[in-house]
C-alpha cells in the first residue's frame, strides 16, 4: 500500500515516458494509470510528449492511407527494369 | 442444373495485368516500410511469384489489390523476421543509455520536448517533412526500427510481434518506447523546432 501510493505520488519524467509509450501497446494498471494521470496534471511537458507520440502514430497512418489510395502524385514508381524482370519471374513461374 | 453458379468463383485476373495493375501500389507499400528500392522490388517480386501459385485461393472476397497487398505483407514480416535473427543480440544493450540520456538522475527531462509550431497535422502533405521522417528512421538502430515498423507501420498486434521477433512483450515494449523517444526527437531537431 505504501509503495503504491510512493509510486503515484513520485512517478518521474523517465517513468511517465515509459507509460506514455505503453499506453499505446497495452492496457496499464491502475496504479499506473493513476500515476500517469497525476504526473499529467502537473507536468505539461510529459503532456506535450503524449500529445506528439500520438501525432506521430496518427501522421504515419494518414500517409500509409494517402499512399494506398494513390493520392500521393510525387510517391515513387515500380522502375521499368524491376517491372521487366518481375514479368519474367512471373512467366517463369506460371503454372 | 449446374452451369449457373453466380458468383461463387471469381478468379483473379489474369496474372500478366498484375505488374501494370498493381505494380506501383504494391511497390510504394514496401518501400514505405523497408526504406532500401532494391529490397521493396525483390519483396514485390517475391509477393506477385507466390500469388501465382496461390491464385485458386484468392476467393473473391476482397478486391485483388487488398489480396495481394495480403501477401505482400507476409513477405515483407517474414524479411523483418530474417534480419532480426541475423542481427547481434547485444544491439539492444547499447541503445539503453539512449532514453536514460534523456534524463537527469532525478528522472527529470534534461533537453524539454518543445512546442511544435502551427499545425502540425498538417505536415502528412509536405513530402520534404516525410524525407526528414525517413532519414529519422533511418538512424533507428536496427532492433528498434524492426520493433517500430511492425507495430506502427503494420499495425501488428503486440503478440504477434513478440512471436516474429523471438523477445518477450517487456522487451518489446522497451524497444518500442526507446524508438518513440529517439525518434520524437529526431523529428523535434531536424523538423519542427531546430535550434538554430
Amino acid at each position: 500500500m505504501f509503495r503504491t501510493i510512493k509510486y503515484i505520488l513520485t512517478l518521474s519524467c523517465d517513468e511517465a515516458t515509459r507509460l506514455a509509450s505503453a499506453t499505446m501497446d497495452r492496457r496499464l494498471s491502475s496504479v499506473e494509470r493513476v500515476g500517469l494521470r497525476m504526473h499529467y496534471l502537473c507536468c505539461r511537458f510529459c503532456r506535450r510528449y503524449r500529445r506528439q507520440l500520438h501525432l506521430i502514430r496518427q501522421l504515419l497512418r494518414r500517409r500509409d492511407a494517402q499512399i494506398a489510395a494513390e493520392a500521393d502524385a510525387s510517391a515513387a514508381t515500380l522502375p521499368p527494369d524491376a517491372r521487366d524482370r518481375i514479368r519474367r519471374a512471373l512467366i517463369r513461374n506460371s503454372p | 442444373m449446374d452451369d449457373s453458379q453466380p458468383d461463387s468463383q471469381t478468379p483473379a485476373s489474369d496474372p500478366s495485368s498484375w505488374v501494370d495493375g498493381h505494380g506501383d501500389a504494391l511497390f510504394r507499400y514496401a518501400l514505405l516500410r523497408v526504406r532500401s528500392t532494391e529490397l521493396a522490388e525483390e519483396l514485390v517480386q517475391e509477393a506477385l511469384v507466390a500469388a501465382l501459385a496461390a491464385r485458386h485461393q484468392f476467393e473473391g472476397r476482397s478486391s485483388e489489390r487488398t489480396w495481394l497487398v495480403g501477401i505482400l505483407r507476409n513477405k515483407i514480416v517474414d524479411h523483418v523476421r530474417r534480419t532480426a535473427r541475423e542481427q547481434p543480440a547485444d544491439q539492444d544493450g547499447a541503445t539503453e543509455s539512449a532514453v536514460a540520456d534523456f534524463f537527469d538522475k532525478t528522472g527529470h527531462w534534461k533537453s524539454r520536448p518543445t512546442k511544435w509550431p502551427g499545425d502540425p497535422s498538417r505536415v502528412a502533405e509536405d513530402q520534404d517533412f516525410w524525407r526528414v521522417f525517413d532519414e529519422c528512421m533511418g538512424k533507428l538502430p536496427g532492433t528498434l526500427a524492426h520493433a517500430f515498423t511492425l507495430r506502427e507501420l503494420e499495425e501488428l498486434a503486440t503478440e504477434r510481434i513478440c512471436q516474429v521477433l523471438s523477445i518477450t512483450p517487456s522487451n518489446l515494449w522497451a524497444r518500442l518506447h526507446r524508438a518513440r523517444m529517439l525518434l520524437r526527437r529526431c523529428l523535434e531537431l531536424n523538423w519542427f523546432a531546430p535550434e538554430t
